[in-house]
């Protein structure tokens, strides 16, 4: 937008920068390496000062003081290198970042999440952190995580701390129904799922039910464990197909919701609508993304005995990855300090704090296993903290138009199918056809 | 005038039931901010808290931010109230006894920025604040609310304006006094009511308004309360409901305060204004 | 309230002034009266809403160093085809329409009880200012609290009073969501059509009122023949205005329903906003924006121009 200023403006503009010819300085300086990542900032005098600026959403207070820590331990250590944080409500990042490009103010160091720094990354804000990232740090992280915040070759984004979607059970009903809590060894099916959903239904408690009132992210991450991949081709513009293992998941719901197993009402509420029912025991089990144990602590009754089951499996327990990520922005005059900090945000005991707060998993092997000596095996977040490796990157994340396809047609399209108002059929055209208006226009 | 009784009875029943709509949401937000976390989500709610929790409370007061974003938010309203008026006084003259094309454009001005979608000017106003230097400050976040408030306020006070007879004007003139006297001595005085309404709205508008203050401001020690609230709320459809609802009781306080005070002169400053009219 | 009032008015070529006002055009009094208004509305609002305009004729989109060009009418024949779009417009004028006329009506009935001369005015006008006290950032979610089907206070109470017997999910129906959302938006406007009222019918002569009264008019005729064609104007103006916000609004009913079920609930703001800020399309959203302009202006107009010339 910067481009249609008029020249009143520019003018002021330059003005102000003369008048701070240090800062004129340092500007040019940083726009040495013409739009390539400048290495500037890492050759810089021994007693230079750096300031870098640190845009969080951390939500949860225990993750909002890990966060606060994690910078004042940082700022102790390097005198030289002073963080500030800015702090950003969660719903409002998107619109803050497209705001701070457009105005080429953005903070250097960009706490977002990876489908999110898709469009980012491609409209060339983010710097590239490939050839960045220590080598320790890299093998502690799984490929296919990395998978998912690597953008035309390029990874734009540090991967920190994932969630993935599981069954929340009510133990006290499982036990009076005679239905066991599955191992991490052996988990459950969807078939299971579905059977002793039936089995837990019963009078008024129904035995499952889910939170769809966003629907579009929890059934589409769900189909990875079938292995429904949604689009293939150009990672930019890829083709949609939806299958038979696209419609696993929408089958095996409507049939839970056919036989009752599965709540009616629950899949329009959101997912921390269905809370009131778990804990009130109208709800056998719920399925919720992992971090939702957070609200689950504070507020279910204190006899309410919970747990969390390992990932269910279709022809294998994979689902979306889509971390929260620390990015550095291309417009940052000091990215190699940026990444130096965000190496150490990413030490084992800074981000399982953090991943603690949120109730989240972290992806790095070490910090998992700093978190899972923590809480061991109660609620069972012993399965969960291990379920990282079966993050698999969602190709239909990168696509470029898969923000507004989301928006447009498949959401509306998977509470059409929920409510009963079209078949499987018709959900399929309206996914594909949506696809195709976007991609023709 | 007489009224019957019954009609009477009628009427105080429809304004309790006025009360009940209108004032209702306030009641369930003061009920959610003494509920427990473990009430506050229940099948079965109650009007009043079952054992009344001052937990939410302790979690907004120790808040540290808290305080400080009131006083941010209360410096902005209160200098966009004073601005705007201050602005609008003269140009809002200058509109109600100079009909002329410069009306025309105005109007066109009013309507336009009122109906174009707001989301579209966001960046290009980011970029003129960031030019003059003034991202991340109060003074410009006070800057971008008097000029959108502006339209609606300059419609009000014209409007107070056209209302003052201009007899008054020009006898005044006739004794000798100059334009600036005119304007000081007969039309502020006869404008103050007006302009107490005027400032009303202005301060309104700034001390909710969310989404500027979203995108100028990044030091958190310059956040405006909705801000602050707006933190309360994490994505994913996760609320910190308690401490939501006791800070957001704690920031409605202060606006329900002024507007028991100002709603005497606000209703009866429309009055005066418009008696002529 | 006469001052809204004004606003139509100007719109029209008008009366002709009054010679006062003829004799002192040309004469330096306005222009220097507005120099101090002109620099920062320049600054934060025509420039922007002109750069805004502009760019609904250009391919412009979000991206480091994108250089954009003008494109000419492209941007609209592409949204004359786009059908998700008028849906949504459509949607924007029953929203609109609901929310401003029984934002109107609910507000005239206040106003009147309000200028009744009943007792409590004290405790009554501040609470009627209630919606208006409170951050937008938190209506919404409390009203989202309202509305929750299994722990919201409302199907509770409509449990307890027997009028339904299983909880409503209010804001996830196909069916029940828009009405629900327009409760919430004739809610949250209510404080400044009433006020705006009020100060209306306080401008209603009471002279007047006293000649119909001894004429031996009923109240109801009173009304009608004295205190309706008084409030005319300010009718006219608040409802414009109101119309007009009402349209221009998407944050409370995207916070409280995210544009659905199913797309039931989807602004066409709402749109604009997506294709600006998710997509990164700035020069088909501000296409919209023009679209919506004039569009809005030209209902408007209509309206604005029978009202005027019933009232001469």
């Amino acid at each position: 937008m910067k481009r249609t200023r008029p020249h009143v403006l520019r003018r002021s503009s330059l003005a102000a920068l003369a008048v701070g010819s240090t800062l004129l300085l340092s500007a040019c300086v940083s726009n040495s390496g013409g739009g390539q990542v400048s290495t500037a900032g890492s050759s810089l005098a021994p007693d230079q000062k750096v300031s870098l600026t640190f845009a969080s959403y951390a939500f949860q207070a225990p993750t909002v003081a890990a966060t606060d820590k994690i910078v004042a331990d940082w700022n102790a250590a390097n005198p030289n290198i002073q963080v500030t944080v800015q702090k950003v409500a969660a719903e409002s990042v998107h619109d803050k970042l497209v705001t701070q490009f457009a105005g080429n103010q953005a903070p250097d160091i960009i706490h977002d999440e990876s489908a999110d720094i898709a469009s980012f990354s491609r409209q060339g804000y983010l710097a590239d952190m490939t050839s960045m990232v220590p080598a320790d740090l890299k093998s502690d992280v799984p490929q296919s995580v990395w998978d998912s915040v690597t953008y035309d070759g390029k990874i734009t984004g540090m991967p920190t701390i994932a969630q993935v979607y599981t069954i929340f059970v009510n133990k006290k009903l499982l036990a009076a129904a005679g239905v066991a809590v599955p191992t991490a060894e052996k988990p459950w099916t969807w078939d299971d799922l579905a059977a002793n959903a039936k089995k837990l239904t019963a009078g008024t408690v129904s035995g499952l039910a889910w939170g769809l009132k966003s629907p579009t992210a929890g059934i589409m991450s769900s189909g990875l464990a079938f292995d429904g991949t949604f689009v293939s081709g150009d990672e930019k513009a890829p083709t949609m197909a939806v299958g038979a293992n696209e419609q696993q998941v929408p089958n095996r719901i409507a049939a839970m919701l056919a036989d009752g197993s599965m709540a009616k009402d629950s899949v329009s509420l959101s997912g921390s609508d269905v809370l009131a029912g778990y804990y009130g025991g109208k709800y056998a089990m719920i399925m919720a993304g992992n971090y939702i144990a957070t609200q689950v602590e504070e507020q279910a009754p204190a006899d309410f005995d919970w747990g969390m089951l390992p990932l269910l499996k279709g022809t294998s327990e994979h689902q979306a990855s889509n971390p929260q990520t620390l990015s550095i922005a291309q417009q940052s005059k000091y990215p190699a300090q940026a990444m130096q900090f965000i190496a150490f945000f990413m030490k084992a005991e800074n981000l399982a704090a953090i991943a603690e707060g949120d109730a989240l998993i972290p992806v790095t092997a070490s910090a998992s296993a700093a978190m899972g000596k923590k809480l061991g095996a109660e609620h069972g977040w012993d399965a969960i903290l291990g379920s990282a490796d079966q993050l698999v990157d969602a190709p239909w994340n990168k696509a470029d138009k898969f923000p507004d396809w989301k928006s447009k047609y498949a959401t509306p399209a998977y509470q059409e199918f929920l409510a009963g108002r079209t078949d499987a059929a018709g959900l399929a055209t309206a996914l594909t056809d949506g696809w195709k208006t976007l991609s023709g226009g | 005038m007489r009224t019957r009784p019954l009609t009477r009875v009628g009427q105080y029943v429809a304004l309790l039931a006025y009360i009940v709509f209108l004032g209702f949401p306030l009641l369930w937000l003061f009920s959610t901010a003494f509920k427990s976390p473990r009430e506050v989500i229940s099948l079965e709610p109650t009007l009043l808290p079952r054992s009344w929790s001052l937990d939410s409370f302790r979690v907004a007061l120790d808040n540290s931010e808290l305080f400080p974003s009131l006083l941010n938010s209360l410096i902005v309203a209160v200098s966009t109230a004073i601005l705007t008026t201050v602005i609008a006084l003269p140009a809002a003259y200058a509109l109600a006894r100079h009909r002329s094309k410069l009306r025309t454009v105005t109007v066109g001005w009013i309507l336009v920025s009122q109906v174009f979608p707001f989301v579209l000017i966001v960046i290009p106003v980011f970029v003129v604040l960031r030019n003059l230097g003034l991202l991340n400050t109060l003074p410009g976040l006070v800057l971008v609310y008097v000029v959108w408030a502006l339209p609606f306020t300059l419609w009000m006070l014209q409007g107070y304006v056209s209302a003052i007879p201009r007899d008054l004007e020009e006898a005044a003139a006739t004794d000798g006094a100059s334009r600036a006297q005119v304007l000081l001595r007969v039309i502020f005085p006869l404008l103050a009511p007006g302009l107490v309404a005027t400032a009303m709205f202005a301060f309104i508008s700034a001390w909710n308004e969310f989404f500027f203050a979203l995108v100028v401001i990044t030091d958190p020690a310059k956040e405006t309360a909705p801000l602050l609230l707006a933190r309360y709320v994490g994505g994913e459809g996760l609320v910190n409901l308690g401490p939501l609802a006791a800070t957001a009781l704690i920031t409605t306080l202060p606006s329900l305060l002024i507007f028991a005070v100002a709603q005497r002169k606000l209703v009866s400053g429309m009055l005066a204004g418009s008696v002529k009219g | 309230m006469t001052a809204a009032a004004q606003a139509p008015a100007s719109i029209d070529p008008g009366p002709t002034p009054p010679p006062a006002a003829r004799r002192r055009r040309g004469t330096p009094v306005g222009l220097w009266l507005l120099v101090p208004s002109l620099l920062p509305v320049i600054a934060f609002s025509v420039y922007p809403l002109l750069n805004g305009i502009w760019l609904g004729f250009t391919d412009a989109r979000a991206g480091a160093g994108v250089v954009f060009a003008f494109n000419g009418v492209q941007n609209y024949t592409r949204l004359f085809d786009d059908g998700l779009f008028w849906n949504s417009f459509g949607i924007g004028l029953v929203w609109a329409f609901s929310v401003t006329i029984l934002q109107f009506l609910l507000s005239l009935g206040l106003a009147l009880l309000l200028n009744a001369g009943l007792r409590f005015q004290w405790l009554v006008r501040p609470l009627a200012l209630v919606p208006w006290a409170m951050p937008s950032v938190v209506v919404a979610i409390l009203w989202k609290l309202i509305y929750q089907p299994d722990a919201g206070i409302l199907n509770a109470f409509l449990k307890d009073l027997g009028i339904i017997d299983t909880n409503i999910n209010w804001l996830g129906s196909f069916t029940l969501a828009l009405p629900a959302v327009i409760v919430v938006g004739v809610w949250a406007g209510m404080p400044q059509t009433t006020i705006a009222l009020l100060a209306g019918l306080q401008n209603t002569s009471a002279d007047l009122h006293e000649a119909a009264s001894l004429d031996g008019a009923g109240a109801w005729q009173r009304f009608r023949s004295v205190t309706l064609p008084a409030l005319k104007p300010v009718i006219i103006a608040i409802t414009s205005l109101d119309f007009v916000w009402n349209f221009n609004s998407f944050g409370l009913v995207y916070v409280l329903t995210e544009g659905g079920p199913g797309g039931r609930t989807k602004l066409p703001m709402l749109f604009a906003y997506e294709s600006a800020f998710s997509s990164g399309e700035f020069g088909y959203a501000a296409a919209m924006g023009n679209a919506m302009v004039v569009l809005i202006l030209l209902l408007l107009g209509v309206y604005l121009w029978r009202q005027l010339k019933e009232n001469t």
